[in-house]
């Protein structure tokens, strides 16, 4: 008895092993990718790789510059505006959950999570680029504010939720109100998963390149530093430089593509190391 | 004593209390009186309605969207129906049946939280000897003196229960609300935690509710009891008359232990 037991334990835990090392299989074919093709060009070009503008086409092997300038902007200006949007709706639904008002407010922001960003794209652009006359790097922000918010706020609204009640209960019985509980208990206590929120906000942001095609203007001649003019993003230059007949381009999409890579990783590395869960 | 005297004697009076929880009537017209320095021990089996009073008392009912209060709660004379909520809770202080520090706050923090949020102190010594005090009288201050700024996490149960007492007690209330505070620790701290509640009346003129499902408890520490079944009151007087000779057959078969 005990040992067929045994034997279908041992069946599930094959079957376990096999299916991890098959999903394994995608994450470190692209990890060694990214280090065999992009290693090299990186290597190769220096420091000049991130310093300089564009190359021609079939000449250098080097130059995101614009790219990595607009990626770091575009960064800050989506989390600047997405991050506090998502955090205080978050808080807000999580606090109010009975009123019907943060009912609404919740499924129209997820339900932002449901367009397609190229739409996202398209709305920034009818909005802002067409008025303004010019693609910009903040129009591109403001897409990718309304590309992360959703992600942010529904995860930092679950970590809220999962904060148990006991607590709550107890600053209430302080005499603590609503917004005391929120800001002196929940946030606290779930500051783990509100962190890992927003980082996956700001991931999900610097990934995208959709919402960028019709808002920035991929301008990769000169470093820009003013968001109000137009600029590139380390994403587009990819999406653009590996459909380019030249190898020198097609090399730089993935030196660019393990920048990418790195950022990521330096990001969620970040969170782990940084940012402890409270012990209960 | 005169009328007057006896006004400020009454700390908590509840009139007429009924509570519903969606449409299922809870508490039925319950009415009692806790003078200073006076323990009610609120005993009843599981399910007759305990915890719901002390919310009700409390008005941590409001933050459930299907509770509904009818009845009067007066503590120090004041409705607590018709003031702030927030407010009433500062003379109120509540320990409730499972342990609850709070993680995130070190263990001077966890008594200091209070009293900074109801400006109760003026100075940062003043905060550092109520936080000693409240430690004291809790009767943890020996096991954690040297660990001001650890985390609760570090202490056993038992520990962190009474951690919740001094934190409630470090807003020097008039009014002291337990729901069932020794439930789920060991006998040991049980009994510290009963020793605690009785000087803290005596000595401090505290109002006491505790609310407890064994009459052994009740009959140890209260001065007057509260028999609750099934959300109504079976029988209610002084401890001593209640426990020699219950007027009710229900109060004996609680008694003994049979519900």
């Amino acid at each position: 008895m005990s040992s067929s037991l045994d034997h279908k334990d041992l069946f599930l835990k094959i079957i376990v092993a096999v299916l991890s090392i098959v999903a394994l299989i995608p994450v470190f074919s692209i990890v060694y990718e990214l280090v065999i093709r992009g290693l090299p060009v990186i290597t190769g070009a220096g420091l000049k790789f991130f310093t300089k503008t564009a190359p021609a086409p079939g000449d250098r092997l080097y130059g995101i510059g614009p790219a990595l300038v607009g990626t770091v902007e575009l960064a800050l200006i989506s989390t600047a505006i997405g991050i506090p949007i998502a955090f205080f709706t978050g808080v807000l639904i999580e606090t109010f959950r009975e009123s019907r008002i943060s009912q609404i407010v919740n499924i129209i922001a997820k339900s932002l999570m449901e367009i397609p960003t190229v739409l996202i794209g398209m709305l920034v652009y009818i909005l802002l680029v067409v008025p303004t006359k010019t693609f910009s790097i903040i129009s591109g922000g403001i897409a990718l504010a309304l590309v992360m918010m959703p992600y942010t706020l529904t995860y930092i609204e679950e970590s809220l939720n999962q904060v148990q009640y006991k607590y709550i209960e107890a600053g209430y019985g302080l005499g603590m109100n609503k917004k005391q509980v929120a800001f002196k208990v929940m946030v606290p206590i779930a500051k783990r998963g509100v962190v890992v929120g927003i980082l996956i906000g700001i991931t999900k942001a610097l990934g995208e390149t959709a919402p960028l095609l019709f808002t920035i203007g991929a301008a990769r001649n000169t470093i820009n530093w003013n968001p109000l003019e137009p600029g590139d993003a380390i994403p587009l230059l990819i999406f653009d430089y590996i459909q380019s007949p030249y190898d020198n381009m097609k090399d730089i999409a993935w030196g660019s593509a393990l920048v990418l890579f790195v950022l990521f990783a330096i990001l969620y590395s970040s969170i782990r190391l940084f940012v402890k869960r409270v012990r209960i | 004593m005169t009328s007057t005297s006896l006004e400020l004697e009454r700390a908590l009076e509840v009139k007429g209390l009924n509570v519903w929880l969606g449409e299922k009537q809870i508490l039925h017209n319950i009415t009692f009186k806790v003078n200073r320095g006076e323990i009610l021990a609120i005993m009843g089996p599981s399910g007759s309605g305990k915890s719901t009073l002390l919310r009700a008392i409390s008005r941590l009912l409001d933050h459930r969207t299907d509770a509904r209060v009818r009845g009067e709660v007066l503590i120090n004379g004041i409705n607590v129906y018709t003031t702030n909520p927030y407010k009433a809770r500062k003379y109120i202080g509540i320990v409730f049946q499972n342990p609850n520090p709070f993680p995130h706050m070190t263990i001077y923090d966890n008594i200091a939280v209070g009293p900074k949020l109801h400006k109760l102190v003026r100075s940062k010594t003043e905060l550092d000897n109520l936080v000693r005090w409240a430690l004291k009288s809790a009767m943890l201050w020996d096991d954690v003196k040297e660990k001001l700024n650890s985390y609760p996490a570090e202490l056993s149960g038992g520990q962190q229960q009474r951690l919740c007492l001094a934190r409630a007690l470090a807003m020097r209330p008039k009014l002291l609300l337990l729901d069932e505070p020794t439930a789920n620790i060991d006998p040991v701290n049980a009994k510290k935690i009963e020793n605690i509640v009785k000087k803290m009346s005596r000595e401090e003129s505290v109002a006491v509710v505790i609310v407890t499902h064994t009459p052994a408890q009740a009959m140890r520490i209260s001065d007057k009891v509260l028999f609750l079944f099934n959300g109504k009151t079976i029988e209610y007087g002084p401890t001593q008359v209640v426990a020699s000779n219950p007027d009710h057959d229900l109060t004996q078969s609680f008694l003994r232990g049979e519900i």
